[in-house]
């Protein structure tokens, strides 16, 4: 069963990194250009030379698809990224610290959590105005709080064991303590949730563009490229369904990924699928 | 009993002053002048000092904290200023769209739960059986795919080559299904995985082992015991699903054209219309505060067993 | 389960009285069009307010005093007949049995007390008609301009001069009473408005009961509400869309050739764009004629001059072209003599040490215009010009705030008829949509000359003289001349396509049971 859970998991890593190796090496060695326009090749159907096809504009379907590959994974790693670093840092100050500080920044916390989150990301994207930069700082301010209380509540449970009082008894300093016991402790269940939250971040941040929130024209952003097909559902489908297919595919890819990092690193919660 | 109510209370108000104080921030940070974008609307030509008066009236001129406890002040009031666009009051604006938004909240949840309770049980009854392969393939395509685009399927299908239901819904009883439908499908995804899973942590406790001893049949168990059982934790989901519910519902009313909140919003931010953002955004938090809280409330009557008050979004 | 059922009970009971506030009692004649924000979409139903009476015309709620024919004509609408007495006198009589909707008569009075509170409340008046006083005596309206205008009858016929009761309170929702065969019974602005017929029309009774008009920027999703039944017409379709209603015999297709050109506006208080050179590469790297063919199916006509061809004065016959064809080569040289290269190799042109990045301004909700955004961006890059494109469902304030580079703009250039139409509003200086600061004396002076002369052949001649300048200074880049189209239902009668897009829904259009 264990060599089981640990074979699925490389196969999935591998799967996943082939994923983003594939989303970095592509822009290199695109078909076509993804921007440029040739009207009078325009709602071409998917044939040897294109493919996935042309856009209305003539552009080349796959090009824009690879193209996009990269913004639409990369900026979600990246504020997977982001948040983990944060949201653990905040949780470990406030589960560390105690005291105000802790109820400062659980009062914080609890008022980011009500806003649901798609409507606190469309505010914030709203406000700050659309773009991808903007984009992702609406995507953290959604998802920083899962980590902040679970590295919190982490801490306070390592924190009391019997080793944690041990290494102080022997003068190993507060930071000492903090990096060299507690951390290594307390990453396998943050590794659990970031793995988790890939792919809800990918659709989210595609749920941005698509309201035109997120990555601005002319960005191949998947999204934001299924919007813009939207109008084509009829006459020229392959033009939504390409990038529509890339994200559900990478969704479907991090979501088992994440699946198995989770039966790997936490056995407890073997019951939920 | 009061203390905790006062505690609570406390607890709530601190927390709605957060909402506000959040709120006031981003459209405090947010790019354009108040001032002149309201003079500026209907093709009026303005000079710098009309600007400057009309800052000064709308108290812009004055230091952040202030400005808040303003704002703050007119909110109490119930004045959340008036919309760029529409020029009518924000309030009226919310007020108009948010019926159709609990509408839609209220039926798709039903439908959700309609279709996910049941099978969450049987998929839980029938662990690693075929069924609960298939649900669980199932659930995880959905889970997988972003709703706008089942709402362009849907549409396409059950719209144009079926005749079925209408594509611009605004606010019609039959073009209600479509929106519905998109809701209802993308939430049950995960709603039965999570019905699942509470459902095995009570079939896995001792009572059920002791009926069945007792030679109770198993769909009884099932539907009668375990069922029962799983209704604090049912409730407290279905609490938690609708904030997810109001924030899906930005994107599915604005594929529909459902009069709602949701695409009052997107319309509000297309126009930088930031009053309506503001209000709406206070509203919403406002509401799934209240809806929590009132879910607690059921789950503690149900249970007295978590008074304790552990149940809280803590999981999600 | 008891809440459950409170929750069937509400829902229910929240779905019943929605629905029947939607649906129209049976044996009504009902009719439902759809349409983009561009074209349906107004943001109040006071006809004072910015363009919104154009919007209340296309509805049939508000009527003029004139009306334009197909062929740009001005006829007798509101009014039965006019003398010109001279030069600054005009003498209308009104007709003596129209009624605004809340059953107040329309005198000369009223007449006049309305035009004054437009000309008090929206800055486009001033230059739309010179009116310098009016008298009313009975149904007799005398106007007196301040200088001669010999178009004052096509200036009556915009629809900023709507006739409306200004003396009785202006409803903050379903706004003013006016003359026109509808009266609206709900607006909800940008989104949906319901209609009725007016039952004191005095044009003949309107065939339809109601009417109701939806506002949906999403053009897949109304293609797809025609082709199931649910609305009835859409208005200004986009040209994608005619692939699909072209061969299908259950709806017709009409289309005119309108006055609405696309083109760019060039910011001349942008820096880079205070070369002439750096404007005209832009304008050459426009593909005209692909844009035209592809984006708009062919239903449009690629333009290098200022006017439609369509247009006595329009068309480049005659006129000297600095730019004449799609040339990105000629683009990228005239650039390099403009002092521009590529000094840090970062793809960009830059000339002392600012890089040619150019802040680009269109509508949200016009799709061919946003395509063609993506076009002349991916075209600009590969000379090396960075284009930064922003969009606005309402673009006003932007272009007010100066706060744009390029702007891609729509707009009808002579809908009534009157040449002097777009210039005045456009290339005089201080003028309310002369957004890019731009000023030539000479074509100020034409325009001036051009308000005040009566003679026809002397008007084309002054408007051929003022479009050369125009062309030679290349403020501006007029690409393609669009044509109105608009599909419906076959069950759908008595509806005329007009090509001054001012007119939509009439007292004569009805619906086939």
């Amino acid at each position: 069963m264990k060599s089981n859970v640990k074979r699925k998991l490389m196969l999935r890593a591998v799967i996943a990194g082939l994923l983003l190796l594939g989303a970095f090496v592509s822009r290199g060695m695109l078909p076509y250009d993804p921007f440029k326009t040739d009207m009078r090749g325009a709602s071409q159907m998917p044939s040897s030379a294109h493919w996935f096809g042309t856009d209305n504009l003539g552009r080349d379907v796959l090009s824009r698809v690879l193209h996009g590959s990269q913004t639409s994974l990369y900026t979600a790693v990246c504020i997977v990224i982001i948040v983990f670093v944060l949201g653990t840092i905040i949780g470990i100050m406030s589960g560390y610290l105690g005291g105000m500080v802790d109820v400062v920044i659980m009062k914080i916390i609890t008022i980011f959590q009500a806003f649901p989150s798609f409507i606190l990301a469309v505010a914030v994207a709203g406000m700050l105005g659309a773009g991808i930069v903007n984009g992702m700082i609406s995507l953290c301010a959604v998802y920083w709080t899962t980590y902040a209380r679970l590295a919190r509540s982490l801490v306070q449970q390592i924190k009391g064991e019997t080793y944690i009082k041990a290494a102080r008894l022997c003068g190993a300093s507060k930071w000492q303590i903090m990096l060299r016991y507690i951390m290594p402790n307390m990453i396998a269940p943050l590794v659990v949730t970031a793995a988790l939250d890939v792919g809800s971040v990918i659709l989210s941040m595609a749920g941005l563009s698509f309201l035109g929130l997120g990555a601005q024209r002319p960005t191949a952003e998947w999204g934001m490229m299924m919007s813009e097909a939207r109008n084509y559902l009829q006459t020229a489908p392959w033009i939504i369904l390409f990038p529509g297919m890339a994200l559900f595919i990478s969704v479907i890819i991090f979501n088992l990924l994440g699946d198995s990092v989770r039966d790997a690193l936490d056995a407890r919660t073997e019951g939920n699928d | 009993m009061l203390q905790i109510l006062l505690k609570k209370t406390g607890a709530f108000l601190v927390i709605v002053l957060g909402i506000t104080f959040l709120s006031f921030l981003l459209s405090y940070l947010s790019p354009g002048d108040p001032a002149a974008i309201m003079l500026k609307k209907g093709g009026n030509m303005v000079s710098e000092e009309v600007i400057q008066q009309k800052r000064e009236e709308l108290g812009l001129n004055q230091s952040m904290p202030i400005q808040y406890l303003n704002w703050l002040q007119g909110i109490l009031k119930g004045d959340f200023g008036t919309s760029y666009r529409s020029k009518k009051s924000v309030i009226r604006e919310i007020t108009e769209s948010l019926p159709y938004t609990i509408l839609l909240t209220i039926t798709s949840l039903f439908l959700t739960m309609l279709i996910a309770i049941p099978l969450g049980l049987l998929s839980a009854k029938f662990k690693d059986g075929w069924l609960d392969n298939l649900l669980r393939f199932i659930t995880y395509l959905f889970s997988s795919l972003p709703s706008f685009f089942i709402a362009l399927v849907l549409m396409y299908i059950f719209s144009l080559k079926l005749k079925l239901f209408p594509v611009i819904a605004k606010g019609s009883k039959h073009g209600m299904v479509m929106p519905t439908l998109v809701m209802a499908l993308t939430l049950a995804a995960w709603y039965i995985r999570q019905v699942r899973a509470i459902v095995l942590s009570e079939l896995g406790k001792g009572y059920v082992e002791g009926l069945l001893t007792r030679g109770v049949s198993e769909m009884t168990i099932l539907f009668r015991h375990v069922l029962r059982n799983c209704i604090a934790p049912i409730i407290t989901l279905t609490g938690l699903s609708f904030g997810t519910m109001l924030g899906g519902s930005t994107i599915v009313e604005s594929i529909f054209s459902w009069p709602g909140v949701g695409k009052m919003a997107v319309d509000a931010i297309t126009a930088r219309d930031y009053p309506v953002i503001q209000g709406y955004v206070v509203w919403m938090a406002v509401i799934v505060v209240l809806i929590n809280a009132l879910v607690e409330i059921i789950c503690s009557l149900l249970d007295p067993r978590i008074r304790k008050g552990r149940m809280r979004s803590d999981e999600i | 389960m008891k809440r459950k059922a409170a929750a069937i009970v509400i829902s229910m009971a929240m779905m019943a009285g929605l629905s029947a506030s939607v649906f129209a009692a049976d044996g009504e004649k009902h009719l439902t069009a759809g349409a983009t924000t561009g074209f349906f979409g107004a943001e109040s139903l006071d006809p004072g307010y910015n363009w919104d009476s154009w919007i209340m015309s296309i509805y049939g709620i508000s009527e003029n005093l004139f009306r334009l024919n197909n062929n740009f004509e001005a006829e007798p609408w509101l009014c039965e007949s006019y003398e010109n007495t001279d030069e600054l006198t005009w003498v209308l009589q009104l007709r003596d049995d129209v009624l605004f909707s809340n059953g107040n008569k329309m005198t000369a009075e009223s007449v006049k007390k309305c035009f004054e509170r437009t000309g008090a409340e929206n800055a486009r008046m001033a230059e739309t008609v010179f009116i310098e006083s009016m008298e009313a005596d009975g149904q007799t309206l005398t106007i007196k301009t301040s200088k001669p205008e010999p178009t004052l009858i096509n200036d009556l016929c915009d629809p900023l001069m709507a006739v409306y009761d200004s003396e009785s309170e202006i409803d903050p929702e379903l706004g003013a009473s006016c003359t026109g065969p509808f009266v609206a019974t709900s607006f909800e602005a940008m989104a949906e408005v319901q209609m009725k017929k007016n039952e004191n029309y005095w044009g003949g009774e309107p065939k339809l009961d109601t009417v109701d008009l939806k506002i949906v920027d999403d053009q897949d999703a109304l293609n797809m509400a025609l082709q199931n039944g649910e609305i009835d017409l859409i208005a200004q379709l986009p040209a994608a869309g005619t692939t699909l209603f072209k061969d299908d015999e259950n709806f017709v297709m009409d289309s005119v050739t309108s006055t609405r050109t696309n083109f760019l506006m060039y910011n001349l208080n942008t820096p880079a764009l205070q070369d002439v050179n750096v404007r005209n590469a832009i304008s050459m790297s426009i593909d005209r004629e692909g844009y035209a063919d592809v984006v708009f199916n062919g239903y449009a006509e690629a333009s290098y001059g200022v006017f439609a061809s369509a247009l006595p004065y329009g068309g480049t016959d005659g006129f000297e072209l600095a730019v004449s064809e799609f040339d990105p080569e000629g683009a990228a040289a005239l650039l390099a003599e403009a002092g521009y290269e590529d000094t840090d190799s970062d793809g960009i042109l830059d000339k002392d040490g600012e890089k040619l990045s150019l802040n680009f301004v269109t509508y949200s909700y016009n799709t061919q215009l946003l395509q063609f955004a993506d076009m002349l961006q991916a075209q600009l890059s590969e000379i090396g010009v960075d284009l930064q494109i922003q969009t606005y469902d309402v673009l006003d304030e932007t272009m007010e705030s100066g706060a744009f580079d390029i702007a891609a703009l729509s707009y009808a250039m002579a809908p009534t008829g009157n040449e002097g139409y777009f210039p005045n509003m456009v290339f005089v200086p201080g003028a309310s949509n002369n957004y890019n600061g731009y000023d030539n004396a000479k074509v100020t002076e034409d325009v001036e000359k051009l308000s005040t002369t009566y003679d026809k052949e002397e008007r084309i001649a002054l408007m051929r003289d003022m479009e050369q300048e125009i062309l030679n200074d290349g403020a501006y880049a007029f690409f393609v001349n669009q044509q109105l189209i608009c599909v419906y239902n076959k069950k759908v009668t008595g509806f005329e396509i007009n090509p001054t897009e001012y007119y939509l829904i009439t007292n004569t259009i009805d619906v086939a049971e």
